[in-house]
Parts: C-alpha cells; structure tokens; sequence
C-alpha cells in the first residue's frame, strides 16, 4: 500500500505539470525531430533538444512562476526524476541514433532486410520514454502520447511508413494539447504579486 | 492533585489546522515560495503572512527574500528544528489516536 507521505508527494508532483507547457516542449522537440527527418535534415533534428532545453527555464520562471509560484522538490523527488531522465536521455539518443541509420542506409541505396521494422523503433522508443515520463512524472496524458507513438509505430511496420510520420503526429499531438492547456492555464492563472493586498 | 499528565500535550503551534497544512507542504518540498503556498493552502495572503511569520519566529521555518526577474519572491524552508518538531509532533498525536477508544 502506499504511504500517505509517498501519495502527498505525487499529488504535488502531479499537480506541477497541469500548465502544459513541459507537452508543448516535447512535442516540439519530438515534431522538429521528425520534420528534419521527413524534409531530409537529420543534424538538424539532432540539434532540436539542445535548442530547446536552454528555454525550458527562463520561459518557466516567465510564464509559470509568477501564478503558481515557484518551489523545488525534495531529494527523494529529485533522485526519483533524476533517475528517469536519464532513461529518457537514453532513449532519445537510441532514437536519434536509429534515425541517422536508417538515414544513412536509405541514402547508400542498399536494400535492407527487415528495414520497416527498424523503421518503425524510432517511434517505438520516443512511446516507451513517454510512457515512462507518465508514469514518472505523474502526467497523465503522456500515456495517451504513448499510445500514439507506439500505434503509429506499428502502422510505420505494417504499413511499411516513412519513420518520420509517426514522430510527427505524436509530436503534433502533444504540442498542439500543450499549447491548449498553456492557453487554458495562462487565462484562468492570473500573475500574483505577493507584496500586493 | 499534580503529576505528569498521562495524556500528552499536543504543540500547538503545530497542531493549528492553516500552520500545519503549510509545515506538511514545506516537509515534501526543498523549499517553496509565498506565491506556491498561497495556491496550495488556499489561504488569504494576510494570514498566510502571519502563519508563516511566526513559524519562523519559532525557528521552524527559514526565510530567504530576493528578486528575480525584477519581482521580490519570499522563499519558505522546513528548519531541522522544524523538521525534529514536526516529527514529535506525529508521534504524539499517534500516540493519542491510538488511545483514544474506537467507538
């Protein structure tokens, strides 16, 4: 059973993340990822998150932390988030990794044994480390983008699909519910000035 | 008649419902500012002015005041004094539920 402490401190956790804007990131980051791929600019996709990380900071103090004020978790918290961005980093450089291979190969002209299947794991892996910010985060719509990655995944398979389609509808998908839910939050969240009375 | 007293006393200043809904924030997080606690205790911003003043009169609580982006922020931290009488705290409101007769 959990304990009252361990459930307190995923409310908190959850709670931190109903802005949207960590769905907008992603989303961008995993549509620039595939629009690269799609328009045949692959560095450029591989340069995409460390454009956008440096962002993710001063665009939070900015937008977030004026109305819902600012606070840092605890260790447990952290070590626990630590934990599984690491799993997420690697999971993003396998499918970044997977991305120029398959680039790399299609370029060479070679005909590939079992290459649709290859082509849909890029999409897999980007489910797999949305289905574990979810679950890690406490977000409950990346699950939902989870699915989205790991349908269109198997349709790049069966289908035999360009691997930068399902990139690019899954990273639609969050960037567009992002996008939703910042506008929501930015209306219904005023900036509190806390000298004020 | 005198003597210790079997039941024991609750801290009060713990025990206040608005002080102890902030303590219980402040123990999850590192820290966290006046404007977080505000929408978490749902309390007005005057009395979370004084709650807060004096759980740091009391040494509980830790303040720290600076400006960012040109806006003063106030910024709360659990004491390890806090921390040890949170921690009594809970044991002795354990202590007294588990005596307390079930109907």
């Amino acid at each position: 059973m959990m304990s009252a402490a361990v459930d307190l401190q995923n409310r908190v956790l959850k709670s931190s993340w109903n802005d949207g804007l960590i769905d907008l990131f992603a989303g961008i980051g995993v549509l620039l990822i595939g629009l690269s791929w799609q328009f045949d600019l692959v560095p450029l996709g591989s340069i995409a998150p460390a454009l956008l990380i440096p962002v993710w900071q001063p665009l939070r103090r900015r937008l977030i932390e004026p109305r819902t004020g600012y606070m840092e978790f605890g260790e447990r918290t952290r070590l626990r988030l630590s934990r599984s961005l690491l799993t997420m980093i690697i999971l993003g450089v396998g499918t970044l990794a997977l991305g120029v291979g398959i680039y790399l190969y299609a370029a060479g002209g070679v005909p590939m044994a079992g290459v649709t299947v290859v082509a849909g794991l890029p999409a897999a892996l980007i489910g797999l480390a949305a289905l574990i910010a979810g679950n890690s985060f406490g977000i409950p719509r990346f699950p939902l983008y989870a699915l989205v990655f790991m349908v269109g995944a198997a349709a790049t398979i069966l289908l035999g699909l360009e691997p930068a389609l399902p990139m690019m509808a899954g990273g639609a998908l969050a960037a567009a519910s992002g996008a939703l839910l910042l506008g929501r939050f930015l209306r219904d969240h005023p900036v509190i000035d806390e000298q004020a009375q | 008649m005198s003597g210790d007293p079997v039941v024991p006393d609750i801290d009060t200043l713990v025990h206040e419902p608005a002080r102890l809904r902030l303590l219980t924030y402040l123990s999850l997080l590192e820290r966290a500012d006046f404007v977080y606690l505000l929408g978490q205790s749902g309390l007005s911003k005057g009395n979370l002015s004084v709650q807060m003043g004096k759980l740091s009169a009391a040494g509980l609580v830790q303040v720290d005041k600076e400006f960012v982006d040109n806006r003063p922020r106030t910024t709360y931290a659990l004491t390890r004094a806090g921390r040890t009488r949170l921690a009594r705290y809970r044991r002795t409101l354990a202590a007294i539920l588990a005596a307390l007769p079930r109907k």
